[in-house]
């Protein structure tokens, strides 16, 4: 019975012993909206086992049309405490630790045993503490994101000695992002790149995703692009590496 | 000179990739942009001299979750 959970995903090349890998893995998510909610329940799906999940907002009426881990009667409710009671649904061997906020205070606490952090948030100062975080914790960071009809995703692996040197860190790439806001997202593109974000997560795991690069996806005309990152030479993390 | 922007030839008489985005009338705020594949950090427009040839990719950056 216990063998029958993970049947169809160990018949496919490549991925055999995945639900085994996952098991002891520790992956941390900030953002539970809708890319941090379908993502974790991908990954309790395939056999990830423990999670840390972050989120400080509670399911609202506009969040519905995309974000499909909530329903209605999750409005006003937390959306990690929904989620995870949904996780633990799904499998009730998993072990979900809830953090309120990604602040300052609680960083190193969130990062702590962690073998990959998500940062699937919607504030670009908040991407920039994740990431500031996970470099100097030296856990890999997934950055991914979506509006519109569009999503980028990129692997930043800290864990890496050189990885800063070559390719820098988030903030070299969000230099001109300023103050962005979403105004607008369709359902169906939150959830694809959420499912993105969550294969993504397995072939790290796999061994087979390249860190250093960073994918646009434009959903509408299906055009997906891939180019390596570079670091900026202005950024403080070039000379906190040098 | 020619160079390639989003797949399309594209002639132009500037001499940096700040001036060519200006003339193409690409916002800064918010693009990112690889040459040859690779990214080119927003910080060194101004002083990344453009060569025939060159391929662009412009890319809007999203930050939402």
């Amino acid at each position: 019975m216990l063998n029958d959970r993970y049947l169809r995903q160990s018949a496919v090349t490549g991925f055999e012993n995945l639900a085994q890998n996952l098991s002891d893995k520790r992956v941390g998510i900030v953002g539970l909206g809708g890319l941090g909610g379908l993502c974790a329940y991908l990954l309790v799906g395939a056999g990830l086992k423990n999670l840390k999940l972050c989120d400080f907002d509670e399911v609202s009426l506009s969040n519905l049309h995309r974000q499909v881990m909530y329903d209605q009667t999750s409005l006003g409710l937390s959306k990690a405490q929904v989620l995870k009671q949904r996780l633990l649904n799904l499998d009730e061997s998993v072990k979900v630790e809830l953090f309120p906020k990604f602040e300052e205070h609680n960083a190193a606490l969130f990062n702590e045993n962690l073998d990959l952090i998500l940062d699937l948030t919607d504030k670009v100062q908040v991407r920039e503490l994740i990431s500031d975080k996970a470099l100097s914790s030296k856990v890999p960071l997934i950055e991914a994101s979506v509006s519109n009809t569009r999503g980028q995703i990129a692997l930043f692996n800290y864990k890496e000695q050189n990885f800063v040197k070559e390719h820098g860190c988030f903030r070299c790439l969000a230099k001109n992002m300023g103050h962005m806001t979403s105004p607008g997202i369709l359902g169906p593109v939150a959830s694809a790149m959420a499912s993105l974000v969550a294969l993504y997560v397995m072939q790290y795991f796999q061994g087979q995703i390249e860190a250093g690069k960073i994918r646009f996806i434009d959903f509408l005309n299906f055009k997906s692009t891939e180019v390596v990152l570079r670091p900026d030479l202005t950024c403080t993390c070039q000379k906190e590496s040098s | 000179m020619k160079v390639i922007v989003n797949g399309e030839e594209v002639e132009t008489q500037k001499t940096s990739l700040k001036e060519l985005l200006a003339e193409l009338e690409i916002k800064a705020q918010g693009s990112a942009v690889a040459c040859n594949g690779e990214i080119v950090p927003s910080s060194t427009w101004d002083t990344f001299k453009l060569e025939e040839q060159q391929t662009f990719d412009v890319f809007t950056l999203v930050a939402g979750g």
